[in-house]
């Protein structure tokens, strides 16, 4: 029956979170892919993290004083809410990929991890009310120099990219969706929007916080003309003008498809190439209208449609760092409480090729097969590899059980089944299969001098189980989510 | 250029600002994230400091004047011996051996009034003599080592030498029971003082873990606490609590009635000055952060306070990397 | 690409956190500098002078060697338009030659991708640290990152010897091309096919190395004896790359400071003398640089950040000697407390570029840059 098809739901948890351990598998067949959805759609009804406990023990994170600090928070946040509250983490990530900051620019981690708490707390909401609190928000303020957009000298830089990047992309089905007359008067429609304190300082008491100012001395009061439409515009004006373009609708579906449902060409090419699966994007446009800009609507829609479901879409996507790490954590079980050693995890991160907070540059990061070069794709293997194995883990000894208690005769096709359905129904190419099928054998092999159900063969199996969810983690195929 | 508001020194007119000593740095003169402030035997500050991952030499006991004249520092961050990760607090035993805990080796380093290591003791677990996430230090007048075993939701007495004495406590919200308690000052009589941090409250208890009383409860408002953690008492009997999150330091008479409370209202520095005499835009920029005066002076995230005998009360300021000295009047 | 022995190598070392120029080569006849830094200067009695104006550091005694023998350039006043004082912004100016705009691609992508453009030999480019620096980074350019030789490669979480060999096989097979999986898949398995070709040729590099010198106990050290060792193994590298981190001394500058030159110093040493026995020194050229100096004023305990800084070239390829003008220290020539710069950097990597790779160094640094003739 769909609904409780545990390899859709563990498919939909790959997507709308960081993947779902065999137990919470358990749990959301019981309650149905649809409420699954419906209670993933609303993370704000889960409880929240103790913050406390967490300012307690990493006491340097509140006012992280370097990048990796607040790297290793987000990788924290991400693993701490990837039970309880997945799509919260998922769509903050999603956003921060689309208006995407620097923090080696910023150089303010506070000011910089309020702006990823903006897109958890609206990420899910109005795409018109996002947009503005992004226009106010003083790491982007800063990251796009509109602190220096000023009425008498307009500097265009977030006027541009907020068209260009971040609502309504430099084109559509081969036509240009706005105009160079139209990023001026999207600049000077935002003068005055600046921050009150833009001097960056750790000396000598730490960093001071920014907040939004407007300034209605430094605001271009002259009518504009943008899209067709003319009048003395602020910023608000012009959002609302955006947000109404199909080429919005279009520009956001895309990018929803590319990261919930499957890879697709990378943004610059939007303009000239069609999307994938035109009839999805089309049902996303139809709903982005239909409930007025709202993105959980769109989601609601997305998760619940066929082409989400369907096979085309399993495995169609190449992992993020981010999902590979916060994905590993998760299944393992580990840091559920504030404890040392998250650093270096969380580095692993950057070493993937995702400096979480500080991508490449203000058109984001590469993905789906651009986040794979030889030299991350070892990290990420080994990576895993070495976490999926580690039986101090509760995650894995909860695996390791399972897979004991199932096992009443080891034969290696049904060891690599079972391994494959408990690491979240991952699935491997016949031909790979059949490959570690062949060294699965030979280890079984071994068994023969053991009496069946001693504690010399029980440490046999286990090893057995260990070994091949390891070779399971370096597959090709584990790299796709 | 900056218009300043004059905010009172204290609510109640109790205290007077006198000083700040401190400056961002993971070495030398300056602070990186100082837990723990106290005064030793020979009339000098001791400040310890969490640092962050990123900057492991960071962490370390940094000693200066209490004018704020530099002298040196010790400790070194690590798991061997005499080395730590998470420090959390200093206490001078009346040998003059200063002790360190630490809550990721679950450990208490001992080192000589020299500041060289000599020994260990603790480790982690929930028996007589073990830890769990250990924070607040302080030594009795009987010479007993009195631990906050957070973790395992209890105080516990030792030997100078990590023997065990007594305990007491246990996870709960009654009389005589903690949660995740943290910080520990003890008076001149012996009795027991406890931040009792997740249920928003001080604990007293005589020098055998036998309850007393208990003051505060959750919220902003005067005697209201949000997660207190350090603690002092002075001869007066005068109880100081760091009100962590509320970001302030309250006062308590004896009976445990508010008396006053202090806010914060540093100034520049000693070593401050220093840098910003090197870096003129620095200096420039901090002239211009005009909205900025409340947090530039206010207490952000106070976690530890010590009170001497001339009645100076300094504060770790541990989010501003600086000790800030108020004088009782 | 075969490799002839006779191809030059260049080494580039990253002195990361920002390397105090003025501390490290030193106007010792200049009182300006005592008067700035009360506390950190360096005794004029201790400096190691190679003019009548400039010294090295105390703790470069190997680097001076060097230098009394014609093999070290000091190119002064190094830098950019429009400095940037904070690390990460400055070093990826540093990394992709682009101080206006964010650039992701690496000028060293670019020579290796021009010195081997069908990407025959996956070691053209090899990084000593983990990660991959952007300096080297370029879509289709492979570079292992190695982060210690020899535990380098796939799996290395499997310690038991025969287990890993049959891992490693069970991976080489499961990464082979499978019809009809889609060009994800294949660009997968090729990369991953690729690393375990570069793990495999890298793990015979520590066996058949030999060599009579004891390098010295330091990050650098270890990592300048990797790069040895690859590179005196003939496998056909053009580009090293590696780090030494540490350099941000805002505080307590004096010891840290000079540790760290010491170690540079000695592991410079080793791995000249090293590539010496192995009678290659004369095809590696070694690039010192950081991502910018520091205050000329001291802040009590160390210096803050700065802008104009220092490079040196070491090697037999080099023409020794002093380049670009040291520049003033005078409060009216500075720039905000800081040195000014009168090298523009990117003409630096061009020189090495086009003079000693023999490559075009306009597409290399993005334009035509002053050069100079270190080299």
């Amino acid at each position: 029956m769909p609904e409780t098809d545990k390899p859709l739901l563990a498919h939909l948890l790959r997507r709308a979170g960081f993947g779902a351990t065999f137990q919470e598998l358990d749990r959301y067949s019981q309650l149905g892919y649809e409420a699954v959805v419906d209670q993933l759609l609303h993370p704000e009804l889960q409880p929240a993290i103790e913050e406390d406990v967490l300012e307690r023990y990493y006491i340097d994170w509140k006012e992280s004083r370097n990048i990796e600090g607040a790297l290793t928070e987000s990788v924290y946040r991400m693993n701490a809410y990837a039970g309880g509250r997945p799509l919260q983490e998922k769509i903050a990530l999603f956003w921060h990929g689309v208006f995407a900051t620097g923090l080696a620019k910023v150089l303010h981690e506070k000011t910089m991890l309020n702006q990823i708490d903006l897109f958890r707390e609206q990420g899910l909401g109005n795409f018109r009310e996002l947009l503005v609190g992004l226009a106010k928000d003083p790491a982007m303020i800063f990251w796009l120099d509109n602190n220096f957009n000023h009425k008498d000298a307009p500097n265009e830089n977030w006027g541009r990219e907020l068209l260009e990047l971040f609502s309504l992309g430099v084109g559509m089905n081969g036509q240009e969706n706005y105009t160079e007359d139209d990023v001026q008067s999207a600049a000077r429609a935002f003068t005055g929007w600046t921050i009150d304190d833009d001097n960056v300082t750790s000396f000598p008491f730490g960093k001071l916080p920014w907040r939004f100012r407007y300034l209605p001395d430094d605001h271009d009061e002259e009518e504009k003309t943008f899209l067709g439409h003319t009048g003395n515009f602020n910023g608000e004006d012009i959002i609302d003008i955006i947000v109404e373009q199909p080429a919005t609708a279009r520009f956001i579906s895309r990018h929803l498809y590319n990261f919930f449902v499957a890879d697709d060409v990378q943004v610059p090419a939007w303009q000239h190439t069609p999307p994938g699966d035109p009839e999805a994007i089309k049902i996303l446009e139809e709903e982005y209208f239909r409930s007025n800009y709202d993105i959980r609507s769109m989601l609601d829609v997305l998760f619940n449609s066929d082409f989400f479901k369907s096979d085309r879409a399993r495995f169609a996507k190449v992992k993020s760092p981010a999902e590979v790490v916060v994905g590993t954590l998760h299944l393992l079980g580990d840091f559920k409480f504030p404890k040392r050693g998250i650093f270096d995890v969380a580095m692993g991160c950057r070493y993937m090729g995702q400096d979480l907070l500080n991508p490449p540059s203000v058109e984001g990061w590469h993905t789906g097969e651009e986040w794979i070069d030889s030299g991350s794709l070892v990290e990420r293997i080994n990576f895993v590899a070495d976490q999926v194995s580690d039986i101090q883990q509760p995650g894995v000894r909860a695996m390791v059980d399972a897979l004991l208690d199932r096992m009443d005769e080891l034969d290696p096709e049904s060891v690599i089944d079972a391994c494959l359905e408990l690491l979240g129904h991952m699935r491997l190419h016949e031909k790979n299969k059949a490959h570690l099928a062949g060294e699965v054998r030979a280890m079984l092999a071994q068994r023969s001098g053991l009496v069946a159900g001693s504690p010399e063969d029980r440490l046999f199996a286990e090893n057995t189980f260990l070994h091949t969810m390891k070779m399971i983690g370096s597959s090709r195929e584990y790299q796709f989510a | 250029m900056t218009t300043e508001t004059e905010q009172p020194v204290s609510t109640q007119g109790f205290y007077r600002y006198h000083d700040v000593i401190g400056l961002l740095s993971p070495a030398g003169p300056g602070f990186s994230g100082p837990v723990a402030v106290t005064t030793g035997p020979d009339g000098m500050l001791y400040v310890a400091n969490r640092a962050n991952p990123k900057q492991p030499d960071g962490v370390r006991v940094s000693r200066c004047t209490t004018d704020g004249d530099y002298l040196d520092q010790f400790g070194v961050w690590g798991e061997g011996p005499g080395e730590f990760i998470w420090v959390t607090d200093i206490a001078f035993s009346p040998q003059g051996e200063v002790y360190l805990a630490d809550e990721h080796s679950h450990r208490i380093s001992v080192f000589g009034a020299d500041r060289q290591f000599t020994r260990t003791f603790g480790g982690h677990g929930s028996g007589p003599g073990e830890l769990d996430r250990p924070s607040g230090l302080e030594f009795g007048p009987g010479g007993n080592l009195y631990v906050v075993d957070t973790l395992n939701h209890r105080v516990q007495a030792l030997t100078a030498n990590g023997e065990f004495v007594s305990k007491w406590g246990a996870l709960g919200d009654a009389e005589g029971q903690f949660n995740m308690p943290w910080g520990i000052a003890i008076d001149i009589s012996g009795d027991v003082y406890v931040t009792d941090w997740r249920n928003d409250r001080v604990q007293k208890f005589d020098a055998e873990g036998n309850f007393l009383m208990a003051f505060g409860a959750s919220g902003g408002d005067e005697g209201q606490f949000n997660r207190p953690n350090g603690i002092s008492v002075d001869a007066d009997g005068d109880i100081y609590v760091c009100d962590w999150l509320n970001d302030r330091v309250q006062v308590f008479d004896r009976t445990g009635d508010f008396k006053d409370v202090l806010i914060g209202h540093s100034g520049m520095s000693k070593w401050g000055r220093t840098l910003l005499a090197a870096n003129p835009d620095i200096e420039r920029k901090l002239e211009l952060a005009v909205q900025n005066i409340e947090p530039k002076r206010r207490f952000y995230r106070p976690v530890s306070v010590h009170v001497d005998g001339n009645g100076k009360v300094y504060v770790a300021d541990c989010y501003r990397h600086r000790v800030q000295i108020y004088q009782k009047l | 690409m075969t490799s002839t022995n006779k191809d030059p190598i260049l080494v580039v070392v990253q002195l990361t956190g920002g390397n105090d120029y003025i501390n490290t080569v030193i106007p010792y006849q200049d009182s300006l500098y005592y008067d700035s830094r009360k506390t950190v200067s360096v005794a004029q009695e201790d400096v190691l002078p190679v003019s009548d104006e400039l010294a090295f550091n105390p703790a470069l005694t190997a680097v001076k060697d060097l230098y009394d023998q014609g093999k070290v350039a000091v190119i002064n006043g190094i830098g950019y338009p429009g400095p940037n004082r904070s690390h990460f912004r400055s070093m990826d100016i540093w990394h992709t030659c682009e101080p206006e705009k964010v650039g992701t691609e690496g000028w060293l992508g670019r020579a290796i991708r021009d010195l081997d453009p069908n990407a025959e030999n996956v070691l053209t480019g090899v990084n000593f640290g983990r990660g991959l620096p952007r300096a080297m980074a370029l879509t289709g350019v492979p570079v292992a990152s190695v982060a210690v030789l020899e535990t380098y490669g796939v799996l290395t979480g499997i310690t038991g010897e025969q287990e890993r060999i049959q891992a490693l096989d069970l991976f080489s097979r499961m990464y082979s091309p499978i019809m009809g999986t889609g060009p994800v898949m294949d660009y997968l398995g090729s990369t991953g096919l690729d690393a375990l070709k570069g793990a495999d040729i890298l793990k015979t590099v520590p066996a058949q190395y030999q060599s009579s010198i004891e390098y010295s106990d330091s990050i650098i050290g270890r990592n300048l004896q990797g790069i040895a060792k690859v590179l005196t193994a003939n496998l056909g590298t053009r580009i090293f790359y590696t780090e030494q981190p540490g350099y941000d001394t805002h505080a307590n500058q004096g010891p840290v400071h000079g540790i760290l030159l010491d170690h540079l110093s000695h592991a410079i040493n080793d791995f000249y003398e090293d590539l010496k026995e192995h009678d290659t020194a004369d095809k590696v050229l070694i690039y010192l640089f950081t991502e910018f100096g520091r205050r000329v004023k001291d802040n009590g305990s160390g210096t803050d950040h700065g802008a104009g800084g220092l490079a040196l070239a070491i090697g037999d390829p080099v023409t020794g000697g002093i380049y670009s003008e040291f520049p003033s220290m005078r409060p009216e020539d500075l720039e905000e407390g800081d040195l000014k710069y009168n090298i523009d950097f990117r003409g630096v990597y061009g020189t090495v570029a086009e003079k000693w790779l023999g490559l075009d160094a306009a597409s290399i640094v993005g334009g035509k840059f002053e050069q100079l003739n270190f080299v």
